[in-house]
């Protein structure tokens, strides 16, 4: 799975926007400010998604074939070994919950620790069904024969006469 | 005397079910604990390389184990065990175990033996799956590698023994009808029975003191004792209707 880290930070900034609208101190002024991240600032949510991934990695090191990041992606490879049917679909999607998640935890936390634990509870959740799927196998193909052709003979019989 | 019997057993299906057994097993400890996902993950059989090394390791190991506990229950008419012969061939997807057996074998039990033979490596497998990671689970497989053992024992029970039965001739011919014999001097007569009959032919003569007669290597000898005639009579001892009557003459041949 390949994820973008501009996709990353997008979706980001759409949750503190929505997070920020939404707060007031006691003063009852708006929070926005606060909470929203300038452009220059952004560059921090790449480092989260980073570790966020790093952390994903370790904790499926057995399936993990290959781990890369460049400047603007994150490519990890998993080992599918009887897989669910659109398994890297869903397992992207769930990581990259994991990931944003996991960055607005460490982001908030920072100030508003009330508002993080709201996200640090979910990028546990997410961890928890990214582990249960990446985990998951699905039964063995039956195997195109059955006890039935498993069969003895005698050969070569010999009479005692 | 010895039969061979030609077991055909399936690669592809006992590596089936040792990854059937492994499934089940993670399926079962994911349903009890949710978190055990990465539990189960290594509990059940793949097709990742390593676990395929171990499955086909354990696959030909189990069967020479296997080998090594028939030649102890292939006991021939009491011989040593070098007189029995267990080979393995591989045809495809099948291997073919062929076992040297005494003629008592009980024949309905041959695919029952296949079929058994397959069950002990594939739990005999699982019990070398489970050996580093599982010993109870392990053990439980010891049990039934054992009890498997146990009913591959009981195919090889001798049938009761075969009454022998041999063939008696059904027909009797001689050379000819009578004989002309002086006194003191022999004559043999031969004769002849159905092919492959056992010689049970005997002679027996009427008047003793006419004639008496002996077994020979051509057939029966016949010397004259006086002068008279008597009937020489051949028959099977094993069947009354089987006979021949010759008429033997003691003549002056002077």
């Amino acid at each position: 799975m390949t994820i973008s880290f501009s996709t990353i930070t997008n979706t980001i900034m759409q949750h503190l926007s929505v997070v920020g609208k939404r707060q007031h101190d006691k003063e009852n002024s708006s929070q926005f400010s606060a909470i929203t991240v300038s452009t220059a600032e952004k560059p921090i949510f790449v480092q989260y998604a980073k570790e966020a991934a790093q952390t994903v990695k370790a904790r499926l090191l057995p399936l993990v074939s290959s781990f890369t990041t460049t400047a603007t992606t994150i490519t990890l490879t998993l080992d599918e070994n009887r897989a669910p049917e659109g398994f890297d679909t869903q397992c992207e999607g769930m990581v990259s919950s994991f990931i944003v998640a996991y960055a607005i935890n460490a982001y908030l936390g920072m100030n508003f620790p009330d508002l993080a634990r709201k996200y640090g509870e979910e990028a546990a959740l997410y961890m928890q069904d990214i582990v249960a799927f990446a985990y998951h196998r699905e039964a063995p193909t039956p195997s195109l024969y059955s006890y039935s052709d498993v069969t003895g003979e005698i050969i070569n019989q010999q009479s005692n006469e | 005397m010895n039969n061979t019997v030609k077991l055909t057993l399936l690669k592809p299906l006992i590596l089936d079910s040792v990854m059937n057994e492994t499934f089940q097993k993670g399926r079962y400890d994911k349903a009890a604990d949710p978190k055990a996902s990465a539990v189960a993950y290594v509990e059940q059989a793949g097709n990742e390389d390593y676990h395929q090394r171990i499955l086909n390791r354990t696959l030909y190991t189990s069967l020479e184990e296997l080998k090594t506990h028939l030649t102890d229950y292939l006991s021939e008419n009491g011989g040593t065990t070098a007189d029995n012969s267990i080979s393995t061939e591989e045809e495809g997807d099948a291997i073919i175990l062929c076992l040297s057996v005494g003629n008592r074998f009980n024949k309905g039990y041959t695919d029952s033996l296949a079929r058994l033979c397959a069950k002990y490596i594939e739990e005999s497998m699982l019990m070398d799956w489970w050996r580093p990671v599982n010993e109870k689970q392990s053990a439980l497989y010891a049990q039934f590698v054992e009890r498997d053992l146990s009913a591959i024992k009981r195919c090889f029970n001798k049938t009761a023994p075969v009454a022998p039965s041999y063939k008696y001739t059904e027909t009797l011919t001689v050379g000819g009808s009578s004989i002309d014999i002086g006194i003191g001097e022999q004559q043999t007569v031969t004769y002849g029975i159905s092919d492959g009959a056992i010689d049970d032919i005997e002679i027996m003569v009427e008047d003793k003191s006419v004639c008496q007669v002996a077994r020979s290597l051509e057939g029966f000898l016949v010397v004259g004792r006086q002068l008279g005639h008597t009937l020489a009579k051949l028959y099977s001892r094993h069947n009354e209707e089987v006979t021949s009557i010759i008429h033997v003459f003691v003549t002056d041949q002077s």
